[in-house]
């Protein structure tokens, strides 16, 4: 099929590893609000989830339903093989090896970072474990501190470091990022991407940030409105998206009209490329999706677009263009070739890979919402 | 006079000093930067208010050796002795009561629990004299409890209840509804996650309650502690009433029957220095914890702790501690006035005495609001070291019980101010120092909720500096402004040793009416004031109960 960067990678633990947590049809509904609904996900042993969707999609009822804080109203959920929790079974918080580190780590304020990070565990061997994972996460020598004496990036880690002491078979963060500065966060996500692998911790992961979910995920599901839109590797999800809904909400793309002349798919910025063998839907009509990345833009007083916004974004300019139908395109093109504001320009998609087409908002072919399960 | 305009038209007179010139850079900068009206009127009332303790330390410096032996001749160490008992078990007993009340209302499927909330707050409505009166009467010798078991059971005499087991009894019972408000407060305000991050780590229920939860909740329990220790140790009422000899009953003594002024303002100074040490052992335990409950309470709903057998148990203890609390002093003040009506009693109510408090505490009420804005507005808007310490001093009515603050008054009325000394005026004056800190709270609290951004649109658009603050910021923190004037007006009404000391001759408020009945034992004439006093506090704090409630 198509090759796509990093799939290999995944094919080949999925066969020696086993499933940690199972989720099939877990639904919840506060009063009238339907929260979640019909929930499935599979996530193996070792691998990082991201659960990524707009605020209030549900994602975080569906972290706290299996960290057991929340009863699910149908469905099952199991950890390690173990049945936690169905609408006739409830297996307390406590008695699940899950830990969770909250948006605001909820670090016992009247605890030094030790006693914070040695909270889950017995008497015995407590001290060394502690050690142990404070160097996990880089602490060493702070564990006399109190959680008000520490950074933001700080408080996080000894979170993560609290949790992890207890080795749960299962991780869960909700927004873990959402409370650091935009620069520290890259560099704390990126160092507890390496202390997560490190620990080789199963973990679900909630955020609304797709760049936070495409970097952090082995896998990433996207939520909408309680219900999963896709399950799949970040590349897939973001090159491959099973709906229009998550095309648009991975990443800008616009919808272009098509034509079908034949076999040849025609758009206002020329001619579409499709996978082989591709077969158009008979009525219904279809679209292809287009990144600011798969157009080529150029100066021509014969195109059929102008340039009417150009936003700088250093390393390249986004210019929307307003094609003669009146349709609005947005493409990404090197700071090397500045466009004027009002320029006529040609526009065309690129031709050196086939593209995504949607018809009736599902893409065509039909891309699995469940890739990878 | 001290409008943008008038610094406007100085500015265009003088052009050559630039732009940057206006009339108070003449002034040091911490007066710089507001009217110099505001600043003056601020230090004139902390001074007012730091009158009486000043006077305490004069007449006490003034007598020497005098004030210091009759310190050794009245046995000062021991009365401080029992101060301290007394103040140990009141503290002890009413956090044992309050932390599992305050838990059971907030965190429980309790039954009615939000009666329970509003129940046990209002036991604050209850004067201590008046708590004490009744349980003398209930179960005092030949009270009531006696009298109903002597008949079948043959009881003759009931424990003691004079001293410190019925002063203990009692305080706790009236006092412990300030550690149950501040742990209530923080228990809504802690976030459920601190107690779900210690579940998911495999802790129990329990575990949980004990090394998270309750740990969480000490600072609350401290603040709410430090006030019941403050009012057991400026009581005066409850412990004169059931003969306990405390720092406030005998200074009262010394004063009111062996005329021995020295020793009074000896005693005084010595009470005020326990109430200070106080203050500041809660001070130092609060610094050295720096403990943080969330700033918003979460939002998201927290887990109701289902009773199970325990319901049982919980319902009686909630119902136990009201049916003591509330339910006696209630029962036997209306007992006590049914039993008037019916005897034809004459002397069932002194109008007078209503029509006196209610003046004087108007008065008071009035003058505290006006007193407190000055100190209030700069301890917020003008935040920095000089309107800090004008705002402790303002905090001395806090610390100083209404006995020494009366004495204090008389010494200063007796040498500089005859013209006033045994009028309305100096009475209202120590009202106004004894309350001070309730309005300062409240109109802080309030005004903390302004954007001072506001007052700063208003004068760019040509308002002066007063009129800003009287069309912008007054009608925005006017319910703290009310809150504070009916706060003060309760209290006031309430007061005893300072209305006992300083009020004018011949001249009975409510409150020193049911002192002199409860004296003299004539529960009967005592009854129908203390009922006017308990309803009349009550149904104001029943509303602030039920407005907490309604936020959460």
């Amino acid at each position: 099929m198509i090759g796509l960067p990093g799939l290999g990678r995944k094919r080949q633990e999925d066969v020696v590893s086993d499933i940690t947590l199972r989720c099939n049809g877990v639904s919840k509904t506060f009063g009238e609000s339907i929260a979640v609904e019909e929930f499935d996900i599979q996530v193996k042993r070792g691998q990082i989830l991201a659960l990524v969707g707009p605020s209030g999609c549900g994602k975080t009822t569906v972290l706290r339903m299996i960290a057991g804080l929340e009863p699910l109203d149908t469905g099952r959920i199991e950890i390690g093989g173990e049945l936690v929790a169905s609408s006739g079974r409830h297996v307390g918080p406590d008695k699940r090896s899950v830990g969770i580190v909250f948006q605001d780590y909820a670090l016992f304020p009247h605890m030094t970072v030790e006693a914070n990070v040695g909270y889950g565990l017995g008497r015995k061997g407590r001290g060394e474990r502690v050690e142990e994972v404070l160097a996990l996460v880089g602490l060493e020598g702070l564990g006399e501190r109190l959680p008000s004496e520490l950074s933001g990036g700080q408080q996080q880690r000894v979170a993560l470091a609290r949790t992890l002491a207890s080795k749960p078979d299962l991780l869960l963060l909700d927004e873990p990022f959402s409370n650091l500065d935009a620069g520290l966060r890259e560099r704390v996500r990126s160092e507890i991407r390496d202390i997560l692998k490190a620990a080789g911790t199963t973990t679900v992961f909630v955020t609304h940030d797709q760049q936070e979910a495409l970097f952090m995920g082995d896998l990433v599901a996207v939520q909408v409105d309680g219900r999963i839109e896709q399950v799949d590797v970040p590349e897939r999800v973001f090159h491959r998206p099973a709906t229009s809904y998550v095309a648009r909400f991975m990443g800008m793309a616009d919808f272009l009209p098509v034509e079908v002349l034949g076999t040849r798919l025609v758009t206002e910025a020329g001619p579409a490329r499709a996978v082989p063998g591709f077969v158009p839907p008979d009525a219904s009509p279809l679209f292809v999706m287009a990144r600011p990345d798969d157009f080529v833009l150029a100066p021509s007083e014969d195109g059929q677009g102008i340039v009417v916004d150009r936003v700088f974004q250093g390393w390249a300019y986004t210019y929307e263009v307003e094609l003669d139908s009146g349709l609005h395109i947005h493409c990404q093109m090197p700071h090397l070739l500045t466009i004027e504001v009002g320029q006529r320009v040609l526009v065309n998609l690129r031709r050196d890979h086939p593209q995504m087409f949607f018809s009736g908002g599902a893409a065509v072919p039909e891309v699995s919402r469940y890739g990878q399960t | 006079m001290n409008g943008p305009h008038v610094t406007r038209v100085i500015r265009e007179q003088l052009p050559t000093l630039g732009a940057t010139w206006s009339p108070r850079t003449l002034l040091p900068p911490w007066l710089r930067r507001a009217p110099l009206l505001l600043w003056l009127a601020a230090i004139a009332v902390a001074g007012a208010a730091a009158l009486p303790v000043l006077y305490l330390v004069v007449r006490a410096w003034e007598s020497g050796d005098m004030a210091l032996e009759s310190l050794f001749d009245i046995d000062t160490a021991a009365i401080l002795w029992r101060s301290i008992q007394l103040i140990a078990l009141v503290t002890l007993g009413s956090v044992l009561i309050a932390v599992p009340l305050a838990w059971l209302t907030v965190r429980t499927d309790l039954p009615f629990r939000r009666a329970w909330a509003v129940a046990s707050v209002l036991p604050l409505a209850i004067p201590s004299y008046v708590g004490a009166l009744a349980f003398i009467s209930a179960f005092g010798p030949k009270g009531l409890l006696q009298g109903w078991l002597e008949g079948p059971f043959g009881v003759e005499r009931l424990p003691d209840l004079y001293g410190l087991t019925g002063a203990t009894a009692v305080l706790i019972l009236l006092s412990y509804p300030y550690v149950f408000l501040t742990v209530r407060a923080t228990l809504w305000r802690l976030e459920p996650e601190m107690e779900e991050a210690s579940w998911s780590l495999g802790r129990s229920g329990w575990q949980t309650f004990r090394r998270i939860t309750l740990p969480l909740l000490y600072p609350a329990i401290g603040a709410g502690a430090l006030l019941v220790a403050l009012y057991t140790l400026s009581d005066f009422g409850a412990v004169a009433l059931l003969q306990y000899d405390t720092f406030t009953r005998v200074i009262f003594i010394e004063y009111n029957s062996a005329f021995n002024l020295s020793a009074a303002a000896a005693l005084s100074l010595v009470l005020l220095g326990v109430a200070v040490s106080l203050i500041l052992t809660e001070a130092s335990a609060r610094r050295r914890a720096r403990y943080y409950a969330g700033a918003n309470a979460s939002r998201r709903r927290r887990r109701i702790v289902r009773l199970g057998r325990w319901r049982t148990p919980a319902t009686v203890f909630s119902g136990g501690v009201t049916a003591l609390a509330l339910g006696v002093p209630i029962f036997v003040l209306v007992y006590w006035l049914t039993r008037g009506i019916k005897a034809g009693e004459s002397e069932l109510f002194d109008w007078g005495a209503l029509s006196n408090s209610v003046q004087y505490s108007v008065a008071a009420s009035i003058a505290t609001v006006i007193a407190a804005v000055p100190i209030s507005v700069l301890s917020v808007q003008r935040p920095g070291m000089f309107s800090a310490a004008l705002e402790r001093f303002s905090y001395v009515g806090f610390a100083m019980p209404g006995i020494a603050v009366g004495l204090g008054l008389v010494f200063f009325g007796i040498r500089y101010a005859t013209g006033i000394y045994q009028t309305a005026y100096l009475l209202i004056f120590a009202y106004v120092v004894l309350f001070l800190p309730v309005a300062v709270g409240s109109i802080r609290a309030s005004l903390l909720q302004v954007n001072p951004r506001m007052e700063e649109a208003a004068m760019s658009l040509g308002r002066s500096r007063i009129n800003a603050f009287l069309t912008v910021t007054v009608p925005v923190i006017r319910p703290g402004l009310a809150a504070a004037a009916i706060m003060v007006f309760l209290l006031t009404m309430k007061e005893l040793p300072a209305t006992l000391i300083l009020g004018p001759i011949e001249s009975r408020t409510l409150a020193t009416s049911i002192w002199t009945a409860a004296e003299e034992a004539f529960f009967a004439r005592a009854a129908a004031p203390s009922l006017l006093l308990v309803v009349a506090s009550a149904a104001p704090m029943t509303f602030l109960v039920l407005r907490e409630r309604s936020r959460n």
